[in-house]
């Protein structure tokens, strides 16, 4: 039971952390703004507090620290410079690596939090060059209490002076203690004539706001006690915990203090009116225009009340397997209805049509509310890219904002998972290659800040996510000299533009003339491209040099159904994904005759090649008479398939291989129809790109 | 330690009359400083009790000059004390929590000698 909650805990802090490190990021853009500082404490504050309730100590004592800080910044006493946001964002990650070992048992680096503390602290003022040793710190953690607020009323004896005390020793001590305000009651003072001028007629009313303790205030008194009236209240605690409300009232501090009885007070009150009746009673407003100013502050008020209850019951935290065994559920379902469809049609029963047709409209419906659970909107994952931008420009010494667009919208939960490592590599990319130094910027007579621009649209049932930016954009000779060097095209070759920039995509294929630890080590784009189509999707360049280049990321919505064509070869199905099918057209034997065992087809005076999938997964048995072409588009490139026949469109929902058939080339998964048979589904990309290593 | 030395000057026009001070106000010439503060609040009803060139001054001289404005009022007179920015005066009245927003009961015209940019 406890796991669990430590669990949710775990679950609840990553969340945090995430939206922690976009509001500091956001903070570092707009330093003043208040929601944003809220913000911050607010997720330290929860994450020490739950940290705590189970039994993340380490968590919650080193959260502390920085939740101390950025109170000190939420009162105004500190503001926020670039530092401080770094230093948060250090200890963000240490948190998240505390959390991390939480699980393993690993032990963190107390070296790490403890100079983040440090750090945290010379920034905060209160110096902390002393507790830099991690065992140090855990020591000095529970003697280091919560401030309180004291109200001191010291009146010294008459002969204070003669005694040789110096009350203003005193409260200059005091001042040492913490946040102190002095105020000095002159009110007993006889007049001049009457007034000994050796004796003391001042007392003092002291508040005093030290983490310090009781006993340290008295400490101060020790030798004045016997001769003086002290008088030591605590009038506030501030455990941070609590956002303390406005401070009391004046009436309530002076009736505290007994300056006043309550009967005054009351009498005084009386004769107190509210704002609004003031500016009537003056004749500044009409009553009207108050009540209305009124009404308007009420509704406020209960309409955030209500928001607030709505947003507590508006959304509801489920595991993500039982959402994926949701989807199955709706896969299995799918199936089945395919093949009532199929039954029903076969025995041309009118009845059974009727009930079939419902089944698969509900089915529809279902599904598509199953998937659309599991759709998430992409902009975490932006927000994360943030904090990469922001680093890698740091370490480069480049001047790089990011911008996005279109955060909110939605893709399957892990589609959005599997784009992380692609969109990172390719935005290093473009960070360390693409945009220039500021001064090679400048002489470009482009702004020294560059921006790497990343957008997400839906595009039918597709996302489009582009990442643009303004750097040098590619070098198409270096990218031809180097192809050349390294086999991957001929010397002679005569490329297109497009040709030439999926060039950097083959496999060990780099540009950069040094390695960094950022990119350039050769094993990016081909492991980038093999990720995006292992989703089904594709990836396309355009670059102007000394422009930008922008490279668009083509993502199917969901992984989980796809449309798709079935076709047969012999008594094999098999499907391919319909967004890839441009068309079909037939292939006769003369056809195949004319083009001299080469693998071309003549479409409407275009050269088309052709993969023979009976040759190619050996197939046995004749190819019918007539055979069908399916010509798929990928990257731009058309390529046939030939198949026996094309039965038709299917919703298909798509089953994996198992681990055996892991790495199976040419199939993507497998589906079960309705009459119950599996069909496979081809990998069409990979097919091409086979098919194109043979032939070379 | 500078010795304190207090030094009555008639305005030229006649109905003030300033009590210069100089040096350091402490508890040894206290019962000096308020016999000085008496004698000058008796004779004229226009007090200005300047404090600009003082080095020092402690608890017992702002006590009296305290009590010099509440006694100067209660005889329907007038007191001011001007520092011309004496960093020493306003750094010992701050210490001992002098300084306010308003003046005490007894300061009807608001003339309170601590009362922030008053001098």
């Amino acid at each position: 039971m406890i796991d669990l909650h430590r669990q949710a805990f775990k679950e609840e802090a990553y969340e945090l952390l995430t939206e922690l490190e976009s509001s500091l990021l956001e903070l570092e853009e707009r330093p003043d703004d208040q929601d944003l500082i809220g913000r911050v404490f607010r997720a330290m504050h929860t994450i020490k507090g739950s940290g705590s309730m189970f039994g993340f100590d380490d968590i919650a004592s080193f959260t502390h620290e920085v939740e101390t800080v950025f109170d000190m910044v939420r009162n105004g006493k500190l503001s926020v410079t670039s530092r401080l946001v770094n230093l948060t964002l250090a200890a963000r990650d240490q948190i998240r690596a505390m959390l991390d070992a939480a699980d393993s048992g690993a032990d963190t680096d107390l070296q790490a939090s403890a100079a983040i503390i440090v750090g945290l602290r010379e920034l905060a003022g209160f110096g902390g060059g002393d507790q830099a040793a991690p065992e140090r710190h855990e020591e000095a953690a529970p003697q280091k209490k919560d401030p309180v607020t004291y109200r001191i009323r010291f009146v010294p004896s008459r002969d204070i002076f003669v005694t040789g005390t110096n009350p203003l020793n005193l409260l200059a001590e005091m001042k040492e203690l913490g946040t102190c305000t002095v105020v000095a009651q002159t009110d007993g003072f006889p007049p001049l004539e009457e007034m000994d001028p050796e004796g003391c007629y001042v007392y003092w009313d002291i508040i005093l706001t030290t983490d310090q303790g009781e006993n340290a205030v008295r400490d101060v008194f020790i030798f004045v006690e016997d001769d003086c009236d002290l008088k030591i209240e605590v009038v506030a605690e501030h455990s941070r915990y609590d956002e303390q409300q406005d401070y009391k009232k004046l009436g309530e501090i002076l009736l505290e203090r007994g300056d006043i009885t309550p009967d005054e007070m009351k009498a005084v009150l009386s004769r107190q009116k509210r704002f609004g009746e003031l500016a009537v009673s003056e004749g500044i407003l009409p009553e009207g225009k108050v009540n209305s100013a009124l009404a308007e502050q009420k509704h406020v008020k209960e309409v955030r009340q209500e928001k607030q209850v709505a947003d507590a019951s508006s959304s509801i935290r489920v595991p993500a397997e039982r959402l994926d065994l949701l989807v199955n559920l709706v896969g299995e379902m799918v199936t089945v209805q395919a093949r009532l469809s199929q039954t029903a049609a076969q025995r041309d029963d009118a009845e059974l049509m009727a009930i079939a047709e419902e089944v698969e409209r509900l089915t529809a419906e279902l599904r598509d509310s199953a998937l659309n659970i599991r759709m998430l909107p992409i902009g975490s994952t932006f927000s994360k890219f943030k904090r990469l931008v922001r680093d890698l420009s740091a370490e480069l010494g480049k001047q790089i904002e990011m911008t996005t667009e279109g955060e909110e919208t939605e893709l399957d939960k892990t589609v959005i998972e599997k784009l992380n490592d692609p969109l990172v590599h390719l935005i290093r990319n473009s960070i360390d290659h693409g945009i220039e130094l500021p001064e090679a910027r400048e002489a470009a007579g482009k702004p020294a800040r560059g921006t790497v621009h990343l957008a997400a649209v839906h595009s039918g049932d597709s996302v489009l996510i582009t990442i643009a930016d303004d750097g040098g954009g590619l070098d198409k000779e270096a990218i031809r000299t180097k192809g050349i060097e390294r086999g991957i095209i001929s010397a002679s070759a005569e490329l297109s533009e497009k040709e030439l920039f999926n060039l950097i995509f083959a496999p060990g294929f780099s540009t950069a003339k040094t390695v960094s630890s950022i990119s350039g080590r050769g094993v990016g784009m081909d492991v980038v491209k093999r990720a995006i189509e292992a989703l089904r999707g594709s990836i396309d360049i355009t670059s102007v040099r000394g422009q930008g280049t922008r490279i668009t990321v083509k993502i199917p919505l969901t992984l989980a159904i796809i449309e798709s064509l079935l076709v047969k070869i012999g008594n094999d199905a098999f499907m391919l994904p319909l967004a890839l099918v441009d068309e079909c057209v037939e292939l006769t034997r003369e056809d195949v005759a004319r083009s001299h065992g080469r693998n071309l087809a003549h479409v409407r005076e275009h050269l088309v090649p052709y993969i023979p999938l009976r040759q190619h997964f050996r197939i046995t048995g004749e190819p019918p008479e007539i055979e069908q072409i399916v010509i798929t588009q990928v990257n731009g490139i058309r390529v046939g398939f030939v198949v026996d026949h094309v039965i038709g469109e299917h919703q298909t929902v798509i089953k994996s291989l198992g681990r055996a058939y892991k790495d199976t080339e040419g199939i993507s998964g497998a589906t079960i129809l309705g009459d119950g048979s599996v069909a496979l589904i081809l990998d069409v990309p990979q097919l091409v790109q086979a098919a194109e290593v043979e032939q070379n | 330690m500078d010795e304190v030395k207090l030094e009555r000057v008639k305005d030229p026009q006649g109905a003030t009359e300033t009590l210069m001070v100089t040096g350091s106000v402490t508890i040894c010439e206290a019962r000096d400083f308020r016999d000085a503060l008496l004698a000058t609040l008796e004779e004229v009803s226009e007090v200005r009790v300047d404090v600009s060139a003082i080095s020092g001054i402690d608890l017992t001289g702002l006590q009296l000059l305290c009590s010099a404005h509440q006694s100067a009022l209660r005889r329907g007179k007038n007191l001011h004390v001007y520092d011309g920015g004496n960093a020493t005066f306003r750094e010992a009245a701050n210490g001992a929590g002098f300084q306010r927003h308003t003046g005490c009961p007894q300061d009807r015209a608001c003339s309170c000698i601590w009362v922030e940019g008053e001098s």
